[in-house]
Formats: C-alpha cells, structure tokens, sequence
C-alpha cells in the first residue's frame, strides 16, 4: 500500500510527465509518434519505486516486475463484533446455493443468495453473499379474503405449481413459502386513494415467479374457499436483482456498510448516497488485446480459434483516478526484444501463455475490464483458443473461484440501439467495459474502428497492421516481434485513454446511482429498466404496486408539433425560444401519471375543479387530490441536476467537477426518459394515455406562444416591426423579430421569454437560448444559422438536420455542404459558394476526388433476406463475405462502400463495392451517381432558397454534357490522334514545350503532396524504416 | 530513404557504457506542418503559418535504428544535426531512458582517384538561379554575364581567362518563384485548358539565354526547385522539347539534380541547393557552407529526404549516400558565394562550393581546375539603374 501511494504521488505531482506533454495543450493529445517515449517515461516514474529496476527482464521464468507494488493490499484482520466492513458496491447478481447454517432463509435444497462484489476504500475486494431475500410477487385478494386463508391458499398454489414443474431436479419440496395479505393499492389509475388487500406470494427461486404467475393469471381456484378466477399480477416481472435493491434501497455502485457482529439482509446498512459516495474507490481497468496468427495459405480469412494461435496479449492496468496505468505487460510467443517502460513475458508454447495470462487476471484482479470489442471478439476468442488447445484451468479467470466462464449467445433488441447480436461472458465481479459497445450506444460516428474513434476524440492514430505482415513479423526475429508488440501495446492503451477521455466509468458509476441500477444493466439492458427501477421505488414508498402487462403492439404514437417552416434565407437575426425540459414540465405542471389517470367515466363522479382534461381529451385528477408518482420522480431528477449544476460551479477538484458533472448528465437523460417510458409501445407499462396528452400538451403550447408572440410584438404595439413565428419544432420556435441587429433580437427574444413563461404553468419555463443571423430555414428538421449567444461574436456554426451531421452519405457532401453553408452563412458569399459547388462537380466527374470522400457507411441492422428491398450496403457485405468471410461485416457493423460504374441502367445494390477492393483493383468509380443521387439533392436544398427556386439547378448543374466520354486524344487541343504512342497532333508539335510544361507542372505538384503524406505515414508509424501501415481510413477531419 | 535495412547492431560494452552503431538520426519539431493538416484545411481552408525555420527550443533529437527510438541528450547539438544524418554515437543509457551522448562519429568515405594536374588553367563557372520569367525583371546583368562568356565584352585578359571556361553548370532555378502554378491542383482541368502554363515565358527566356550559351560553350543544366521538371529529389534532366533553339546544339547537356560529372578529372557533385535550404529551414545552423560540409561528413547528399525534403521512394537502394568523395562539392542557389578547402583526418580534400542566387546577387563562380581557386564574379550594374 505504501508503494501503491508513492506511485500516486510520482505520477500525480506531474513533474516528469510534463516533459513530453504539449505545454498547455489536451493532455491527450500525445505526438502519435512518441508512443515508445511514453512508455519508457511512464517506466522513469515508475522506477522512482523500489523492487521495480529489473524492467527489461525478458525471461519466462522470472517474477514480474514490481509485482508488489499491483498485488492488491493483504486483507485486513477482522474483528466481526468490532469492524464494520464499508465497500463501494460494483456488481450485483445473485445465484443459487444452500442455504448457510445460522442464514435466514429458505430450508429448500436451493436457494437464491445475492451476491455484491466491491472494493473497500483501501482498495481491498470484498464480495459479500446476502442470505435471506426471496422473490414474490402480487396478487389482488380474492373478495372476502380472510387473513387465516393464507396458509391453504399458500398450500393450494404450491401444488399447483409443483404439479405444473416438468422436473424437479432441484427436489424442492416447497415452491411457494409464503402468502400473505396486505395492503395495497394499484399504480395505474385514480383509486380515490383507497387501498385494498392484495395477496403477496413468496416463492422459492426466482425462476418460479413466472410459472405461479401464469397459473394464477389463467385461472385459480382455492376450493371450497375461493371459486375459480384469474388473477392479475402485480410486479412480477421484475427482476430479481432490482427486486432485492428497490426493497433495500440499494442503488448502483453506492458504498454499503456492514455492520459489526452479524451479517445479514436485514442489518446491512445503506449509506446515504448524498453524502459519502463522491468518493470513488480505487478501481483497476485492465485492457486485453492481442494479435492472430493466420496460416499462410488463408491470409485474408478471419481468424478461426480451432487453427490460428493467440500470439500477443498486450494489458495495461490502471486505478481509476489516476493519470497512467501501473502495470504495462505483454505476453509473446516465442522471444521478443525488450520494451522499454513495459514488462514483456516469452513463452514458447501457446497453452503456457494463456494459462498465465489467466493467472495475471487473477492476480491482478481488475475490477473493470475493458478493451475493444473485448465482448464479441476477444473474449470468446481466448476462451475458443484455450479449449482447442487443451488448457486445463483457463476459463476461470472471475472473481468466483471455480466458476468457469462460457459463452452465451444473446441478442438485444431496443429502439434506441436496433438489433444486435451479442455474446456474454460470465465474469462475475468483473465489469466487463466493452468500450466499442459504449461508444456505439452512447455516440453516432461515422466509424467505429479504433483507429477512427482515436482519431475522433484522442486526435490520435494508430497503424492498421495487416494480418498477413503480422505473420511475417511473428515468424522473424525478437526483433520483428517487439515491432508488433510495441503496435499490440498502443492498441491496449487507447481503450484507456478513451475511457478517461469520455468518462464512461464516471457517468456510467453517476447513471447507475441515479437511477438505481447495477453498473452492468446499463450496458447490457435497455433504457426502460432505469426508469422502472425509479418507479418502483417511489411506488414502494406510498404502497402502490406496479402491474405486470403484457404489453400492448399498439403504433399509435405522435411526434412533437412542427410548425409549418416559412422556408427561405433570412438576414436579420432570428431569435430561439425553447420550452427547458418540455416533456418533464409538462407532466409535472399538469400532475400527469399513471396514479392520477381517469379511466372511463370515472371523471364525471368527479368536481370540476378537481381534475383536468388534457388536449388529446384524457382525464387526469389534480395535484389537490393526488399527487402524482411521475412528477415526482421528475421533481426529484431535476433538482438534483439544479443541486449537482450548483456544486459543479463550486467545485474546483477536476476529477470532483467531472464525476457532477456526470451526474447531472445522468439526471438529465433519465428525466426524459421517463416521458419515453409512458410512451414505449413493447414496454413494462405503456400508458397511451399519458403520452399523448404530454405531446398534446406540447403542441398547444407551441402554438400558443406564437400566437402570444405575434400578438405581442408588432406595429401595433408599437414595436418597429411585426414579428413572426418563421418556425417552431416540438419545443422551440423561431421567431423573427425583424430588428437588424443581433443585440435588439437578443432584447426581444429575453423578455419575450420571461412574459410568456408567466402564461404557462409552472415549473414550464420558457427560455431564451440563442440566435441565428442568418438563418437558413430549408425544411421541417432542416436548417442551418450562425449561432449566436453573445451580441458581438458567434458561437459556431449551427447545422440541423442537414448532410454535414447525417451519416448515411459520404464525407463529401458533408464537406461540400458543409463548405458552402460557411462561405454563405460566415463569408456571406453565395457566389462564392456556388461557384465551390461547381468547381467540386467538376472534380468529381473528372474523377479528382479522393476515394475515402466518397465512402458511403451504412449500419447493417438486418441480415439480408431480412431486408425487403435489395440495398447497396447489404449487397456490398454480401460480396465481402463471399470473398473473405472473416473480415466480412457483420450484423451492427457499419458497412462502408462506393458506388462504382457498372452497366447503362444497372441497380445501385449491384454497383456498390467494398472501397478496399475498388482500390486493389483499380475499378472506376461511377461519378454520375455520386452528382446525381448525393450531391444534388443536398445542393440543391441549400442553394434553392438562396437563389430562388428552381434556379440552382440550371446554374449549378449546367453543362454536364460536357463530360461526354473519353477516347485518345491529343492532350494539347483534344483532336483524336491517328497516331498510337504520340502526345499530341501534328499541330499541337509546335507547343509541345508549353504543353508539356502544364503536364509536368501538375505532375510535380502531385508528387510533392504524394511525398509529403508518405513521410506523414511514418511520423506516425514512429520510424523512419518500413513503412508496414494498411490503414484504409486516414482521419484528417 | 523507404528502407534503410543494413546491418545495424547493439553493442553492450563495459558494463554500462554501451556503443550504439545507428544509422538515422531523427529531429522531432513541433512546429514541422503536417500535410494531414493541409490535406484536411482544404475543406476548411485555414493555411497553416508560413515559416522561414522550423526550430523550436523544445525540438527532441531521436536515434532510430532499424527496431526502436531513443532520445539522445547530452554531447551532441540538438539544434543543428539534422534528420536522417547517420551516425554512431558513444554513451550510456541512463534510467530515464534518455541515451546520454559522450561522442560522435560518422562514416568515411572512400577515397576518389588523385586529380590529374593540369599543365594550364581550366575553367568551369557555376551560376544558379537565373530567375527568368519574373514580371519586370532587369535582364541586364544576365546580358553581361552570357557576353562575358561568349567573349563579346571585358578587357583581352578576361576575354582570355574566359575563353578557357570549358563548361558552364547552370545550377538549377533557371525560373523565377513566380512561375509557379499554386492553383494547379485545385482548378478543374476544363476551366484551364485555353489558360498557358506559367512556365512558358520563363522557358522561352532560358532557350535564347541557353542558345548563345550552347554556340560557344558545353552548358550542364540542372532542374530546381521552380523548373519545370519533377518536384521530388532526385529531379529528372529538363526536357528537350522545351528548348527547340538551344537544343540545335550538340553542346545543350539536360542533366539531373543531383548531378555527377567527371570535368577533366575532376569529380564534381552537386544539387541545386534544396537539401541544404532545408537543413537550413529545420536547424538553427546560419552558415550554409557549413550545412554543406555536414551533409558531407555525414556522407549523405540530402540526409532530410523524404522526411522534410521531398523524395522519390526508393526501396532498395539510397541514391543520395556518398560512397566516395568528390573532388568538388556544390550546392546551388544559396544566399552567398562561399567557398572551402575541406580536409578530412586522412589528408583527402574536397572543395565546397556554394553558390550563390544569381537573381539576387548578380553572381557566378568562377572555378580553376589547375588551382582550385574559386571567385565570385560580379556582374554589377550600377550603370543601368
């Protein structure tokens, strides 16, 4: 521990790190050549340690470096009527077992027992098994039940679910242990605040929740007692884990103390997670990688773990918080040169390296693992590997153990996400990070390899080393080795640097507290367990039970309201109105919940004033009488995002600032998902209801304010000019207040804000946020501005909806469109802009465009026969399977490709091509379809309300004829050549020296830049020798 | 150079002390642009600052062999070695991984055949940088100069002195910056087709120049940096069909750059000057003589090739080492005339030339093969202002 702590103080004290750190840049932003100065420089700090100086020993058989200093600290002794033990809870999952003498509990052969794994704040592990909870569920009572029933009931349904079991292989003798009667009341609709008795039912596993759901559900009888009827369940199918932490008040990732002398469900105490759990442990992420070995004769196949070897495992092990991971190690096969600043380990046979690969997870025992695509690829792949080659304890690399880890086929279908296929690995009391599957829920891009993602947020690159070279760098010598350990390295550290960069284990650590979900659901589950989690909870307090429905395929869903867009370029400022957080105010101002909702004609039993009828003609009672679950659930988000808004501005810690402001993000997210959980057609309980008088709400509110503002502000009234409402879009409107400058629009637009805000209901608030100046207004969802905030200077350049953010074309439209909206909307130039358009449709169809501006990348949600139409992405990854079925796409992917030539009328599905292979063989591209289908359209929205009408495409698109084919010619005034082998026509002999002069001058120019970008590759590469590099995208955005 | 894969070893020696035979240093400079920028400003067209020099106090000097990097401190001159030189370097590792440098060496070259005396004097003159083709450009001096040589003007003694010039080396940059065509790569190819190569006028120029040249004496040209050749090193000879006067001539020599030749004996090796204003622009070194002696005792024609110097990609073989030494040493189209008698421990010498821009300075090198004196010919003008 002493050594762990000196390590903090060297590498946080920043003073050797700051050497190679740009002075006063992103401190992520590393020279992508210095990757092996990095290394080394980490190993300077960390050789401030002792028993870490023997770094370059390269030999199997010898101890790791600083082993000591990794090795979590030796448990504490502990005193159990004295010590209490205090842990941050990571994960949460519960299995089966016996039940522990001196444990609460059933006496069943099994029983379920939750397990939480976590690390103490001097960084010890602890797992902690809770004995004790059971699962159950509810039922409403039959009429005139009598408490005394319960036992024969109990009995009666025991039986029935013992007789309904296909095996009992477990020998359970008792499925149901326990009903019991209490009093409840519904969630959804308005009971008058009545309770009623319900029926809670106790059963022994969790799986037996479903089979005693659905026999109740279809008919039950307790004869003589109650006659046969079906009964409704309540909260049956929720799980069991969020169970456990709803009824405990356990939420994600808190700390939780045990309390001396004994240890159970009961007495566990809760930390108020307020107060105490800014702190974050100290968490060890560990990222895996390593690189395959093909065989010779199938270099482009995708590794298959039955024949080609794991030959490098690069890990880097760092504490969360800090700035460097402490343990940098790469296991090779066969000898390779030492690294400077990592630990390399040799291993002759392949079974050795696995196994002690395993070993070092075990010893090092993360807390979090992350990688890329550690989940689907690397994970399944090691453990594939292992068992083809026999070895003995590999898979057991988890937290338990002799649990072994296998793999699971899963897939997860959201609307949020679409459909994927996933595997599962069982790591328990590991997190498993996977830090592709983060980015790919949390972030839209246009790429998801890890070179394209570096460069998109590290602004740093790595080499793409084929498989084939690595091959050949595997069978040279150590030394080629350590070239491609020193590439298997960098690959390990930038998940990390990612992970650090985004946060994701902070928002991630903050989300999960918000809303009350183990670490991993987030990952793993949709958006909809969050907000039950929340609901629950909040139910749980005024005894309100959730019903379990099957949910209802019902389509009927309405959008946020659009006011007709008055389409056109505008040159005075346009001011913005937004309604903060509509959907959440909203439901909170008009108390709209499923506690609160009149059902049928129950309104009219009803005063006047006691309830509300919404737009969308639903009935909902006032807070008076009841107040809502939902609203305050909303009430609770929002202040606690205004609470942690308000401490982020005092904070001055940087790792505190980020964990609130995580937090707040996380707060804000899940209020508004809360709206979408009411609304979810295949949800836990859809309330159509709610939704739509939300959105109702919404758009009557929309109109009202530009009716209040027309009204308001007009010549009238003796404003200088009639403002009008030019656009508006679910929660925002445009207003043009017809002022000249952007400091008058920002007047205007403030006190409009304030003045119609007071007609609304509180807490709905209108804000004013920004201006546009110009503005070009294009379609519904479709416009672009400079954005402005401050009166003097813009903000940026603010595109919605237009081909610069879309991702379903190729960077060149979103350049060119991009280009042209600055040069009209910044430089104020439209002829410029037209006259860049031209220019860029000419170089196009001169074939003048860099193939990676014409990549088109589409996500392949579905398989082929799936889809109904034939589509060029699916056809695209279809050709890539056949031709190499490894390193074909695959589901979720997304598929790059371009459209090449093909025959006069040929189907674009059939002329779409893998850019990769169109490089290979040099196959033309089809530049009419790249005019035609990508550029126009977007061109001709921009420019058409700029120019009028109609107009730009006879100025833009003019003269395409002019590129008629090609046959050869004389360079000099293009009349055909009689001659074969000759430059140019007898006439043009005479200019041969100009002619020749242009020809050279270009030649010159392109050879400098081919010059320049080729040195650029090894910059990058970080040597001047061999350039091995195969990246196909170069990131220069 | 693509791959420079020879034998390169590492030596542990005494313990600690290590020898480290390596064959490339490399410069890391912050301020150096990178093309990926450019590449990518030309969407969102902000040009990167335009700088003389791109030295920074906070350069780093990396060894690099064949497997890994090591940053060098200690005994050797960050500021002024250069990228890509070759060398062996003496010192330890320290823990920091910093590799201190006790001392340097670097290659020998192979001794060239002795010069043969000459019984009378023998001359080449050098010029560089005519500079044609540049708008209102005073061709006076370029008149002197072309009667100087052709004999037409001066007193009997320098008509005699001249008479014995047996081959003028035209040094590169026979056309002026101003010739150059920035837009080339950017305009579609059908908006310029009736729009005349910038080239052309300077090149007409350079034929009528070249043609009284050629009639009296045999003339080496050499592309530059602004010729209308291939931009990468090495530059390929100027096409004839450019110079339809001057070529009636046997005498017209189109010749690359770099350029070798053998003048009467004499081993003479030369560029016109892109490797040295390079090392010039990446090093905090002023004197350009001395970054052309460098480049000699590093034994490397343009150690900064393809790093910051354009260059074709060789892949097996280094075009630019100095196997042997040369009798003369130019570098063309540089700020000055300078000149220097360079011996190396074993006694070989070799005469480095710079020569200075003729546009600028109204100057050529006269060089004596008997003697190996060289001078600075001026052709002032005062007169024509």
């Amino acid at each position: 521990m002493n050594q762990v702590k000196r390590k903090f103080q060297a590498s946080s004290s920043g003073g050797p790190g700051k050497k190679f750190r740009k002075p006063g840049g992103d401190d992520f932003q590393h020279d992508p050549s210095s990757f092996e100065e990095e290394l080394a420089l980490l190993e300077k700090i960390q050789a401030e340690e002792p028993g870490s100086s023997d770094y370059t020993d390269s030999s199997s058989g010898r101890a790791f470096s600083g082993e000591s200093s990794w090795k979590r600290p030796d448990a504490p002794t502990l005193d159990v009527h004295k010590d209490a033990v205090v842990f941050q809870q990571l994960d949460l999952e519960h299995y089966l077992g016996k039940q522990l003498a001196g444990m609460p509990g059933s006496h069943q052969p099994v029983t379920p027992i939750i397990r939480m794994f976590g690390i103490s704040q001097a960084g010890n592990s602890i797992l902690c098994h809770i004995h004790g909870f059971m699962p159950y569920f509810y039922v409403p009572a039959p009429q005139d039940f009598k408490r005394e029933h319960c036992g024969q009931f109990r009995d009666a349904l025991n039986k029935a679910v013992l007789a309904d079991m296909r095996s009992n292989k477990d020998n359970l003798t008792q499925s149901v242990l326990d009903v019991d009667v209490m009093d409840k009341e519904s969630m959804y609709g308005y009971n008058s605040n009545r309770k009623s008795p319900f029926l809670k039912i106790t059963v022994a596993l969790p799986r037996l929740v479903a089979p005693a759901k659905r026999l109740l559900e279809s008919g039950f009888s307790v004869p003589p007692l109650y006659p046969l009827r079906g009964y409704q369940s309540y909260e049956s199918n929720i799980d069991f884990e969020i169970r456990f932490m709803v009824d405990n008040k356990v939420i994600g990732c808190n700390w939780i103390e045990i309390p001396p002398v004994n240890i159970d469900c009961g007495r566990m105490m809760q930390r108020s997670p307020t107060v105490k759990s800014r702190l974050m442990s100290p968490s060890i992420t560990s990222s895996v990688i390593w690189q395959r070995e093909t065989g010779r004769g199938s270099l482009r196949i995708f590794p298959e773990p039955e024949k080609d070897p794991v030959i490098q495992i690069a890990n880097m092990v760092i504490r969360q918080g800090e700035k460097d991971p402490f343990v940098r190690n790469i296991f090779t096969l066969k000898q390779c040169a030492p690294i400077i600043g990592s630990n390399v380990r040799c291993f002759e046979k392949e079974g050795d390296l696995l196994k002690a690969w395993s070993d070092f997870i075990v010893q090092v025992d993360p807390d979090i693992i992350t990688g890329y695509n550690i989940q689907n690829f690397d994970f399944p792949y090691l453990i594939n590997r292992a068992n083809a080659l026999r070895v003995g304890r590999f898979p057991f690399f988890s937290r338990i153990k002799d649990t072994k880890n296998v793999i699971k086929d899963s897939t997860f279908q959201s609307k949020q996400m679409g459909k994927r296929e996933n595997k599962n690995i069982n790591l328990p009391g590991r997190v498993q990070l996977d830090l592709l599957q983060i980015l790919v829920r949390d972030y839209k891009l246009r790429s998801y390899t890890l070179n394209a993602v570096s460069y998109h947020f590290l602004k740093e690159q790595k080499e793409d080393v084929q498989h084939s070279i690595i091959t050949d760098l595997q069978n040279g010598n150590e030394q080629t080795r350590r070239r491609l350990a020193v590439y298997c390295l960098k690959d390990a550290m930038l998940p990390i640097r990612l992970l650090e960069k985004l946060m994701c284990i902070i928002n991630y650590m903050e989300m999960a507290r918000v809303t009350g979900v183990p670490l991993t659901y987030l990952l793993s589950r949709g958006q909809q367990i969050k907000v039950v989690s929340q609901l629950l909870r909040k139910a749980g307090e005024q005894d309100l039970l959730m019903p379990s429905w099957k949910s209802e395929g019902n389509d009927d869903y309405t959008g946020g309201y659009v006011i007709d867009p008055k389409k056109g370029y505008y040159n005075t400022p346009i001011a913005t109105l937004d309604f903060s957080s509509l959907y959440p105010s909203i439901m909170q101002a008009h108390n709209l919940c499923y506690t609160t909702l009149l059902q049928g004609n129950q309104h009219q039993q009803l005063k006047s004033d006691e309830y509300i009828k919404t737009p969308s003609e639903n009935y909902f009672v006032k807070k008076s009488l009841r107040r809502g679950l939902l609203p305050e659930i909303l009430e609770d988000l929002l202040s606690a995002r205004k609470r942690a808004k308000a401490d982020l501005k005092k904070e001055s810690d940087p790792f505190k600032k980020k964990v609130l402001d995580g937090r707040q993000l996380a707060l804000k997210v899940s209020a508004n998902s809360v709206y979408g959980f009411t609304g979810a057609q295949v949800g836990k309980l859809p309330c159509l209801a709610i939704s739509q008088s939300v959105t109702a709400f919404g758009r009557m509110m929309i109109e009202k304010t530009k009716q209040l503002v027309e009204g308001a502000y007009n010549i009238k009234s003796g404003y200088s000019h009639d403002a009008q409402v030019i656009y508006g879009d679910t929660d925002s409107v445009m207003v043009n207040f017809g002022v000249d400058t952007v400091a008058e629009s920002m007047k205007l637009g403030q006190e409009a804000a304030s003045n119609i805000s007071k007609s609304f209901q509180e807490p709905i608030k209108l804000e004013f946020e920004k201006v546009y100046f110009p503005y070009l207004l294009i379609n519904k969802k479709r416009y672009a501005g400079l954005f402005f905030t401050k009166p003097d200077t813009y903000d940026k350049m603010d595109c919605k909806g237009i081909e610069t953010v879309r991702r379903d074309n190729c960077p060149l439209v979103s350049n060119v469109v991009g280009q042209c909206l600055q040069k009209i909307l910044i430089d104020r130039d439209p002829d410029g802009a037209v006259n860049y358009a031209k220019q860029v449709i000419s170089d196009i169809l001169c074939n003048r465009v860099d193939i990676s501006q014409l990549v088109i990348t589409k996500e392949l949600t579905k398989t082929g026969e799936e889809y109904a139409g034939r589509q060029a992405h699916v056809e695209t990854a279809e050709r890539m399977r056949k031709r190499d079925a490894g390193s074909a796409p695959a589901l979720g992917d997304r598929v790059p490709y371009v459209i090449i030539g093909g025959a006069k009328g040929a189907a674009t599905y059939e002329k779409s091509e893998d850019p990769m292979y169109v490089l290979e063989h040099s196959l033309p591209i089809d530049t009419k379809y790249y005019v035609e289908n990508q550029l126009k359209g977007p061109l001709l929205r921009i420019f058409d309300p700029v120019l009028g009408e109609n107009k730009a495409e006879a100025i833009l698109l003019s003269g395409l004829t002019m590129f008629a084919k090609k046959k050869k010619r004389c360079i000099g005034c293009n009349a055909v050549l009689d001659k074969e082998n000759a430059a140019v026509c007898p006439y043009c002999k005479t200019k041969e020296s100009e002619i020749y002069q242009k020809e050279v001058a270009q030649m010159s120019a392109l050879e400098v830049k081919f010059a320049r970008l080729w040195t650029q590759c090894q910059r990058c590469q970080g040597s001047l020798h061999r350039t091995f590099c195969a990246q196909a995208n170069i990131h220069t955005e | 150079m693509g791959d420079r894969d020879q034998n390169i070893q590492t030596l542990p020696v005494e313990g600690t002390r290590e020898v480290l035979y390596h064959r490339d240093l490399l410069q890391a400079h912050e301020l150096k642009p990178s093309i990926l920028d450019e590449v990518s400003e030309e969407y969102n067209l902000i040009p990167q600052p335009k700088k003389d020099r791109y030295t920074s106090d906070s350069d780093t000097l990396i060894l690099e062999d064949e497997l890994q990097r090591i940053t060098l401190v200690g005994n050797i001159n960050i500021q002024t070695a250069c990228t890509g030189m070759v060398v062996a370097v003496l010192g330890e590792e320290k823990e920091n991984g910093k590799f201190h440098v006790e001392d340097t060496c670097f290659m020998n070259l192979q001794q060239p055949s002795p010069l043969p005396a000459l019984e009378e004097d023998r001359y080449i003159f050098f010029v560089s940088g005519l500079g044609l083709g540049q708008q209102g450009k005073n061709l006076m001096g370029l008149q002197l100069l072309v009667d100087l040589i052709t004999g037409q003007l001066g007193s009997e003694e320098e008509q005699k002195k001249f008479s014995k010039v047996i081959r003028i080396i035209l040094a590169g940059d026979g056309l002026s910056r101003d010739t150059q065509d920035t837009s080339v790569l950017h305009t579609a190819k059908y908006l310029s087709w009736k729009v005349q190569a910038t080239t052309v006028e300077g090149v007409k120029e350079l034929d009528d120049i070249l043609t009284q040249l050629v009639s009296n004496v045999p003339v080496d040209i050499m592309p530059g940096e602004f010729d209308p050749t291939n931009g990468i090193l090495p530059q390929q000879p100027l096409h004839k069909c450019m110079f339809p006067k001057a070529n009636a001539y046997p005498t017209l020599n189109c010749v690359t750059n770099p350029y070798e030749a053998d003048i009467a004996g004499c081993r003479v090796i030369g560029t016109s000057g892109q490797p040295v204003t390079d090392i010039y622009q990446f090093t905090t070194n002023e004197d350009r003589l001395e970054i052309l002696e460098e480049t000699l005792k590093t034994g490397h024609i343009a150690p900064t090739a393809p790093d910051t110097l354009p260059c074709y990609p060789f892949l097996k073989e280094d075009p630019f080492i100095l196997s042997e030494m040369p009798h003369i040493y130019f570098a063309g189209n540089q700020t000055k005339f300078q000149s220097k008698l360079w011996e190396d421990e074993s006694g070989q010498k070799c005469l480095l030339l710079t020569i200075p821009r003729f546009s600028q300075t109204q100057a050529g090198v006269l060089l004596n093969l008997r003697t190996m004196d060289a001078t600075a010919v001026v052709f002032s003008s005062e007169f024509m202002e």
